[in-house]
């Protein structure tokens, strides 16, 4: 009996608790209809809609510049066949970006690239008397430009935005196409975002100097289409984390028609398969620390491929706010990558698939890079400015792969890039 | 506006610090031109006189939106909120220590509510005679936003407008740093109670400091509900911060009318808010300790 | 053990969830920080994903920047 009673009692105040509970839930979403209520009444004042802070839309035109030097560190002698270019490859490259809010809830964006190349790059590797690897560079130094645009439509609506871009680029030897969808829409007050989208490029390759080549293919296309979902989610105040998948097959030429590999002895085209399948799952975290004035960005990307490639790349940065709206970002970035099927610095015996590569980009190899970049903020009447300056230091090996390599690939490279940059606000 | 009026501005090189200067004096002082019930040639003046002819009058755009915003507010404070109450005061003489009759009480109360009054935009009729329209519960929240975007407009970039209290942000320090803004002690007026820190938006405080009257043993605050014409009891001060200071305004005047229901009130709306009671207890998202002896309550805000 | 590390596995993403409170439009202070956004240089982050692109066999991630160049 008593039993009985007891239970009816805690019943009955579960259930008291639980109508408690849902007439509190009534009041405050009456209370937050009323908060909407009044804002939207307020932002109805004249004079008094401009009044919020700039959202993440573009609210003013924005214009940005960077210049940047990238050189290839020389190969050693000893890595390099006789008589051999050791130098390597040096890229100028300056980049122009555009942006401006050209309509109620619609911004346009225009992204240019123009960069000049030049020097020797990796042709194929040969074993030398004691089977060492040793690099065949090309001996004549190419001189190239390569010019991108990219234009972009975005439209803002209440809750996300969605955007259409469309671009080419163009080089002595190469011209592409390129459009891509995307979205991302936001829930959870804007804590939780979902993002998409999906993207073509179709490329055609006419190679230079086919004449001096004669295994050099003429005419080729190959075209790929992509497309990624993510969301990120708040953390907290002062923390938020994004996780993306991205997704590429790509179709067609997808050899380097200036490599050669070599195999039983003779020096033949480079000959990848005609598809590829490519996943990247890529994982970024943002942390402010208050007490420091500073910010850590973590991002970790995982990559897997039909060519049998997976590679890790773990980034981390820390942007340091000191006085006088300086920034210094130390920065460092580790990568490894294992070989794709038919890599191989030589082949001795043939493949029944018919596919080999020397191609040091398909090797396994690990690589270290370090940067350091310098940024400073200042304003002159009705323009708000942005400069940067940064250098970065890239090295790869062997060595700093994640497994074992038998044969590191002589072609591996190590690199300088300095850029500087400039923005403008206004 | 009747209290200490201040314009902060950081250092921004090119801009012309006394135009900015200017322009936001003449905006203030526009206002209360035209909004007071004070001066004989005043908007208000024009509508209170008004009272009684059923026709009424046509009124500007500013006038129309701000009634449509107190129109907005009264709905859905379920007719807390009502610039129709101000007539009540006469009833209430706090000097002579003494409680109305009903007979002083139910004529005033006859002339107050906003259901009463026929605005249709953009003509405004008071159709009884002696009802009064009071622009002064949220005139001055709204000529502080209204004086950020006027120098927002002129390039400033980096300021805090503070009218009496009623504070609204142009933009942060130029290092990006909010601006830190403290909150006055009711008991002890000169000291802060708590700091907040603000980026953008606006802050106001309502607070009933002067002493209440006492009779019979019983408390009476100054401030009426315009539903009974009697003094509300429970907070001496509300401070809350929202996207604009018309909003935050609104917010901490109601919070003052629910009384006792205050608290739970800021509560639900979910603004960061901070409330003292009569008994010198302090609440709200603002406070981080609990001994507010040594209260160093912090609320951040972003814009909207 | 193993049954408990595949648990681990399937609640962690309701565990991330709950475990954050939703931010306030007007808390956002230090989310909206330039150096909290994913890249807080555009260029920067267009021209690194572009070297890296061009020099490694990785799919840089993050989009499906329908870019292309004859650099790989």
């Amino acid at each position: 009996m008593r039993g009985e009673r007891q239970s009816q009692r805690t019943r009955r105040a579960r259930l008291r608790r639980r109508v408690q509970s849902r007439r509190k839930r009534a009041r405050r979403r009456r209370a937050r209809k009323a908060l909407q209520a009044l804002t939207t009444s307020a932002l109805a004042l004249p004079g008094l809609a401009g009044g919020a802070a700039a959202q993440s839309r573009e609210e003013r035109f924005t214009s940005e510049y960077a210049y940047s030097f990238y050189s290839e560190d020389a190969l050693p002698r000893s890595k390099v066949t006789a008589g051999g270019e050791t130098d390597r490859y040096q890229i100028q490259t300056h980049q122009l970006r555009f942006a401006a809010p050209i309509a109620d809830r619609l911004d346009l964006g225009l992204d240019v690239a123009y960069e000049t190349m030049s020097g020797a790059t990796p042709w194929y590797v040969v074993p030398d008397a004691d089977g060492d690897a040793l690099q065949v560079m090309t001996g004549a130094s190419i001189e190239e430009a390569r010019t991108d645009a990219l234009l972009r439509g975005s439209y803002h609506f209440d809750s996300g935005q969605a955007s259409l871009a469309g671009g080419a680029s163009f080089e002595n030897d190469y011209l592409a196409f390129n459009g891509l969808l995307e979205g991302e829409r936001h829930f959870n007050e804007k804590n939780t975002t979902l993002s998409g989208g999906i993207g073509f490029s179709i490329d055609r390759l006419e190679p230079t100097d086919a004449d001096l080549d004669p295994l050099r293919p003429t005419k080729q296309h190959r075209q790929n289409i992509s497309a990624f979902v993510g969301i990120s989610q708040v953390m907290g105040r002062g923390a938020a984390i994004q996780s993306s998948l991205t997704y590429q097959h790509a179709r067609g030429f997808l050899s380097d028609p200036y490599k050669r590999v070599l195999v039983e002895g003779t020096p033949i085209a480079d000959s990848r398969p005609d598809a590829r399948n490519q996943l990247a799952w890529l994982t970024r975290y943002r942390q402010h620390v208050s007490p420091l004035a500073g910010t850590l960005h973590a991002d970790y990307r995982f990559y897997v491929d039909d060519w049998q490639i997976t590679s890790h790349t773990l980034e981390l940065a820390w942007y340091q706010s000191l006085w006088w709206s300086l920034r210094l970002i130390p920065s460092v970035r580790y990568y490894s990558q294992s070989q794709a099927a038919f890599y191989g610095p030589w082949f001795d015996l043939p493949r029944a698939d018919g596919l080999y590569s020397s191609d040091y980009r398909l090797s396994p190899y690990g690589a270290l890079s370090w940067r350091l970049r310098a940024e400073t903020a200042f304003s002159t009447w009705r323009i708000d400015w942005r400069a940067s300056l940064s250098w970065e230091r890239y090295l790869s090996s062997a060595d700093l792969a994640l497994g074992k390599v038998a044969i590191e690939n002589p072609g591996l490279v190590s690199f300088n890039l300095f850029s500087i940059g400039l923005t403008a606000r206004f | 506006m009747g209290s200490p009026c201040e314009l902060h501005l950081d250092e921004q090189p090119g801009l012309d610090f006394e135009a900015v200067a200017r322009a936001a004096v003449d905006e203030v002082e526009r206002l209360e031109r035209k909004y007071t019930r004070y001066r004989d040639d005043s908007l208000t003046a024009r509508i209170n006189a008004s009272a009684g002819d059923p026709d009424g009058l046509e009124l500007d755009p500013e006038t129309a939106s701000l009634l449509d915003y107190a129109a907005t507010a009264c709905a859905q404070s379920g007719g807390l909120f009502d610039p129709t109450s101000g007539i009540l005061r006469r009833a209430w003489d706090f000097h002579s220590e003494r409680v109305p009759s009903p007979e002083e009480l139910t004529p005033l109360l006859e002339r107050v509510g906003w259901q009463k009054l026929r605005w249709e935009r953009p003509r405004l009729a008071l159709p009884l005679p002696g009802m009064e329209l009071d622009f002064g519960g949220f005139v001055k929240e709204y000529a502080a936003d209204r004086v950020a975007a006027l120098c927002r407009e002129l390039g400033a970039r980096h300021g805090l407008v503070d009218l009496g209290g009623d504070l609204a942000v142009l933009g942060p320090h130029p290092d990006g740093s909010p601006w830190r803004v403290g909150i006055r002690d009711p008991r002890a007026p000169a000291r802060a109670i708590a700091s907040l820190a603000l980026r953008a938006g606006g802050m106001a405080t309502s607070g009933d400091y002067a002493r209440c009257m006492v009779v019979d043993g019983r408390r009476y605050a100054h401030l009426l509900d315009p539903r009974s014409g009697w003094p509300v009891e429970g907070l001496t001060s509300v401070s809350v911060a929202a996207g604009h200071c018309l909003l935050a305004g609104t917010a901490s005047t109601l919070a003052m009318l629910h009384g006792r229901k205050g608290p739970a009130w800021l509560a639900d709306l979910g603004l960061p808010h901070l409330w003292i009671d009569a008994d010198g207890q302090l609440g709200g998202s603002f406070v981080a300790g609990r001994h507010h002896e040594q209260l160093r309550g912090e609320a951040r805000i972003a814009g909207p | 053990m193993r049954r408990s590390v595949l648990l681990l596995w399937l609640l962690a993403p309701a565990l991330l969830g709950t475990g954050c409170a939703a931010v306030k439009p007007w808390e956002r202070e230090i989310l909206a920080r330039d150096d909290m956004a994913w890249d807080p240089d555009v260029l920067e982050a267009q021209r690194q994903a572009h070297v890296y692109f061009s020099k490694e066999a990785s799919l840089a991630g993050g989009g499906a920047g329908g870019g292309g160049c004859g650099c790989n």
